[in-house]
């Protein structure tokens, strides 16, 4: 036989849809979001992003090289742990650490459970909340959008000279102009200190500090909506992540509206929208049965605003989904939906017995 | 007119259009016919003819071998060269009579059978097994078999399934078309035989044409003609009974278990043939199309002529092929070579350019939960093909690998690509040859 | 100070004085058999005995339901001393290894087809009846290599898969896995082997494969221990008689193994030596032949004398 075809078991069609495509795709929509941090911080936002994504991708390459396992480079999985965990951290955020980050999601919570697919835990997420307990204080430096003034929120901003140390903020040897974040003015000083903030502009398109993605609630909900017409992500987890955390916010403001923020607030602020739409989503570690990916929404919200409220985080959306992640496989046991065919035996079993 | 549908399910790519619009034509039979003995589900036959002897077109060369088989007909006039393994669809050699056509198309006397109405049930039944009519939707269970449900299972419907969700396929779309008449007869047969007072057509509705030809086919009479959503496994069995009724098959069951029985369109007419003409099922319709067929169309097709024949008709260059399937793309069997014979469930014959196939390699599976979204049996694919990679076919088991149809929506889905379907027919087999050695 | 530490001295005792009663009055009763039993198996819980396990093998040698001999891995030492513990009389068997019976590889016997999906040989096979032109061969895909316990199988470079004698302790795993029932239990010190499955004829056989059996039973003739049932040659390993070296030379294939010559390594998948000895078959095959034609020659020469006698005598008789 001089010609070989190919043999392979049925279905020889394909949806075309690749697992490379798909986290291409997801890099896309996220990539709005990004640019408008770049505008937002200029180049500190800019090397976080681009030292965090090629940290990943040489520690993904070096984990498959050591592993002896095929180079997975290709289906984009590494460079979107790297974006992701690159907007969930503050600008200006020093290079080792970044690394230090990418290290942790990569090799630490991907590649030593066995590579893509079969990690517990949100890779992104694990990286982040290490830095936010092992660094705290440089987790929490802010930096201010380029173009504030004196004053961010009502509140006088901070400078530091290249040393750190604290200098006026119209000095000449301004490193860097930090301030706290909305979510850490209320964590600190309760509802009154955010109460005049203007929840539907500055939030929603994003003229305020925080991380990379944390800024502009549009567009971050513009790649979202994106995933959800190129039908990458449905609508269960992130709609019951927000639902649950306006619910949540809603009560406890109108129950005491001097203390608790609104719901608007808690959603345009922080990271849920990234939480929701991009980590909250992820297929590995999220549940697969619509029942659990309800559950998993709601339970990563309320978890959310556990922390937000009576917890000492100012902001709870990595640890919220990194406890959910935990609890996936039990989600999956009890959700699991009943076989073709079982109702109606289960129907006719009954009517036997009557 | 509301369109019927059931959950689950996948939309692939229907590639129709290079055929729908074909009718259906003769192919000659070729020099030499290669018949396999076994082209059903059950026994095979055993060849009642001798290397030597001259057989009519029409005659049986080969007995059924037990309750579950019918009789194999030769499809033309000849001499019986070799009663012989030959390589069949699935890739081994099969037993086979080999006939040289003396092109005298020489058949013997059919039995007509004028008015069918006033025959009883079971003679049209044994008309029906002698006429060695099976299942001609691709699975080849014995038509007769079907109709004769135990006593305690009265049918009430029987559903025609015209959906033809296959893609590329449209041998029913057509037969439905030129032979609307002969299919409400064969149905109207059908329904006779069962006492079923029901009679339904389920078509999907991106055949309007044959829904029309259908309907006007079906005037003056109590069948129903309905429109079923485009989408794949529309005609799946169970799927189908879920859709027209809203029943579910419980899980183990057949139709029959819900007083149903499903026919394909193209049975109901060979069944037609059977009664009202007295002839066997020697010929079919087979889809002929694909990237790398110059000439695609819709073909009658003598029972036991090679592929390669069929190729050659329609201009296909195998050098230029990757790969070949017999059957439709989503269900249908990969072939080395061209050397097979159409049998009776060869529903089309697909060519693909070596440019639109590729060899697979598969990546880890990211739970993106799309095979069990596509799954129209409610099933997790992923997690049985992982028993069945880890080799845990109890668990596989216990997860349901057996209520699998391996219609291949999930594979088709997979964006890592797995052979979702592989591993899990595999994990069937070990299971069910687990259960054999219990007993 | 002295209360707190009489204290926890009265507990300890108590405690050791409740433990040591317990340990009396609920002990579990342990067959002292049983328990010797469990010492000395190979613990691979490989299942070739048949029972679930070296402790479910035990357990039925305990209760009298198993024969010593039924634990592979063990072999005859273990079942000597199994014979020990139960006082019973144990015969001595052969040790069994399992032989991969195809020399088939990507070279003899090529790929008819480029097999797409999971590396699993029962899988391949059921897809247009696998890669391999021959449907009797090995395929290489290693499903045996997953279900060995010892990891005595591996794959060659060559496409196929081997058993290493030395590890393989007979536990008849890998011969169930194989969907083509290539792989086949001998005896460890059996010499020749014929390396070949496939049982079709001659012109089939050589349609897809180079170095398949073709049953011309040109073995059978150099040795007695040799046997062609469907055009397969099988060596019948239970016959007394040392097969002849001559075998595997007399073989036109090369179907035929010989490990006094070579180790199945350096035959398998070393082309050096596949020529060499291609190359002293042949020789071996030229002299045979001059020696056959020499005794034709001669039988050739006494039957033309006895013709031309024959002859002389038909004239006489016709002049007669």
């Amino acid at each position: 036989m001089t010609k070989q075809l190919i043999v392979s078991s049925s279905p020889h069609a394909h949806s075309g849809k690749t697992t490379a495509s798909i986290m291409w795709t997801v890099l896309a929509a996220l990539v709005p979001a990004a640019a408008y941090s770049v505008y937002l911080f200029g180049l500190p936002a800019l090397t976080v992003l681009l030292a965090t994504t090629v940290f990943c991708v040489i520690f993904e390459g070096l984990s498959n090289f050591m592993m002896g396992k095929p180079v997975t480079l290709k289906d984009g999985s590494a460079a979107l742990t790297g974006i992701i965990l690159a907007l969930t951290l503050p600008p200006g955020l020093p290079l080792w650490i970044c690394g230090v980050g990418a290290f942790v999601s990569i090799v630490v919570a991907k590649s030593v459970f066995g590579g893509l697919g079969q990690n517990p835990f949100n890779p992104a997420m694990t990286g982040r909340v290490f830095l936010l307990i092992a660094f705290p204080a440089p987790l929490t430096k802010w930096l201010v959008p380029t173009g504030t003034g004196e004053m961010l929120f009502n509140k006088p901003v901070s400078a530091f000279d290249a040393a750190g140390n604290l200098v006026s903020a119209g000095a000449a040897n301004v490193d860097a102009i930090t301030a706290a974040t909305p979510l850490g003015l209320l964590s600190e000083e309760g509802a009154k200190a955010v109460m005049g903030m203007d929840t539907s502009t500055e939030f929603l398109i994003g003229q305020i500090n925080g991380s990379l993605g944390e800024t502009s609630g549009i567009l971050l909900l513009a790649g979202g909506i994106f995933l959800l017409t190129r039908k990458i992500i449905s609508w269960h987890i992130p709609v019951s992540f927000m639902a649950a955390v306006a619910a949540i916010a809603a009560i406890t403001h109108a129950v005491n509206p001097e203390h608790y923020a609104g719901a608007l607030f808690h959603l345009l602020t922080g990271g849920v929208f990234l939480g929701a739409w991009f980590m909250a989503t992820d297929y590995v570690t999220s549940p697969m049965f619509t029942r659990g990916k309800l559950i998993f929404g709601a339970g990563c919200g309320v978890l959310t605003m556990v922390i937000r409220l009576w917890a000492g985080y100012p902001e709870g959306v990595s640890f919220a989904v990194l406890l959910m992640n935990a609890c996936v496989p039990i989600i999956n046991m009890y959700t699991k939906p009943k076989k073709f065919g079982l109702q109606d035996l289960a129907a006719k079993k009954e009517a036997a017995n009557a | 007119m509301t369109v019927l549908t059931f959950k689950g399910g996948i939309h692939p790519k229907y590639n129709k259009d290079n055929t729908a619009s074909k009718p259906i034509t003769s192919l000659a039979a070729p020099k030499e016919i290669v018949i396999p003995l076994s082209q059903h589900i059950g026994a095979p036959a055993r060849a009642c003819v001798e290397k030597g002897d001259a057989v009519k077109r029409g005659q049986v060369i080969g007995e059924p071998g037990g309750f579950v088989s019918v009789p194999i007909h030769s499809s033309v006039s000849g001499e019986v060269k070799a009663v012989e393994p030959r390589l069949g669809a699935m890739g081994v050699a099969v037993p086979c009579v080999v006939i040289e056509n003396d092109e005298q198309n020489e058949a013997v006397e059919f039995e007509r059978l004028a008015d069918w109405k006033k025959v009883s049930p079971d003679t049209l039944k044994d008309k029906i097994n002698a006429a060695g009519i099976v299942g001609m939707g691709g699975a080849t269970f014995p038509t007769h078999v079907k109709l004769s449900p135990p006593n305690n299972k009265p049918i009430d419907t029987v559903i025609l399934n015209g959906a033809e969700c296959e893609p590329y396929l449209t041998a029913d779309h057509r037969v439905m078309l030129e032979h609307a008449e002969h299919v409400v007869e064969g149905l109207q047969i059908i329904q006779k035989i069962l006492n079923a007072k029901t009679g339904i057509i389920g078509i999907e509705e991106n055949k309007p044409d044959a829904v029309s030809a259908m309907e006007k086919a079906c005037e003056g009479t109590d069948i129903k003609v309905v429109r079923l959503e485009i989408k794949y496994p529309q005609g799946g069995e169970k799927q189908l009974i879920d859709a027209v009724l809203k029943k579910e098959v419980p899980s183990g069951g057949l139709p029959m278990d819900v007083g149903v029985v499903v026919q394909n369109v193209g049975t109901a007419k060979a069944v037609r043939d059977a009664v009202v003409d007295g002839i066997p099922l020697i010929e079919r319709v087979v889809t002929v199309t694909g990237s790398a067929v110059a000439k695609p169309g819709n073909f009658m097709v003598s029972i036991g002529t090679p592929v390669s024949v069929v190729l050659e008709h329609c201009e296909v260059d195998l050098e230029k092929a990757g790969k070949l399937i017999l059957g439709g793309p989503m269900m249908g069997f990969a072939q080395y070579s061209a050397e097979p014979p159409v049998a009776k469930g060869t529903s089309g014959i697909l060519v693909f350019e070596e440019k639109d196939v590729e060899v697979t390699h598969p990546l880890p599976c990211i739970r993106c939960g799309r095979c069990l979204d596509a799954c129209p049996m409610r099933l997790v694919p992923a997690d049985i093909a992982a028993y069945s990679d880890k080799r845990m076919y109890d668990k596989a088991d216990a997860n349901d690998a057996l209520d699998c149809m391996e219609c291949g929506s999930c594979a088709h889905q997979c964006p890592s690509q797995i052979p979702l379907v592989q591993k899990i027919r595999l994990a069937k087999s070990e299971i069910l040859a687990a259960k054999r050695k219990k007993g | 100070m002295v209360t707190a530490l009489s204290v926890l001295c009265g507990v300890g005792l108590v405690m050791a004085v409740l433990l040591a009663v317990g340990r009396k009055a609920f002990a579990v009763e342990v067959d002292k058999k049983l328990e010797l039993l469990m010492k000395i198996m190979p613990g691979a819980n490989c299942g070739g005995c048949g029972f679930p396990g070296c402790s479910g093998y035990a357990r039925a040698l305990a209760d009298g339901k198993a024969e010593p001999t039924a634990c592979p891995p063990g072999g005859p030492t273990l079942a000597e001393e199994i014979g020990k513990i139960l006082g019973i009389e144990v015969e001595a068997s052969e040790p069994m290894v399992a032989l991969v019976s195809c020399a088939g590889g990507n070279d003899a016997s090529p790929k008819r087809s480029q097999y797409s999906g999971i590396e699993d040989c029962k899988a391949a096979h059921a897809i247009a009846g696998g890669p391999k032109s021959c449907v009797y061969g090995c395929m290489g895909l290693g499903s045996c290599i997953h279900v060995c316990s010892f990891g005595a199988i591996y794959k060659t470079a060559n496409g196929l898969v081997r058993v290493d004698p030395e590890k393989c302790t007979g536990c008849k795993k890998c011969v169930e896995t194989c969907p083509r029932n290539i792989i086949k239990m001998v005896p460890k010190k059996a010499d020749v082997h014929v390396l070949c499955n496939n049982p079709q004829k001659a012109k089939e056989v050589k349609a897809v494969c180079s170095v398949g059996c073709t049953g011309c039973k040109l073995c059978v003739k150099q040795s007695k221990a040799i046997e062609v049932t469907d055009a397969l040659a099988v060596v019948n390993y239970r016959a007394d008689t040392k097969i002849s070296d001559t075998a595997a030379l007399a073989c036109p294939q090369n179907a035929i193994f010989d490990s006094r010559q070579y180790s199945i390594t350096d035959w398998l998948e070393n082309p050096a030596t596949k020529e060499a000895f291609k190359k002293r078959a042949a020789d071996w095959k030229a002299e045979e032949k001059k020696r056959k034609a020499e005794a034709k020659a001669k039988a050739g020469a006494k039957k033309d004398a006895a013709e031309k006698k024959e002859a002389a005598n038909g004239d006489k008789e016709g002049d007669a």
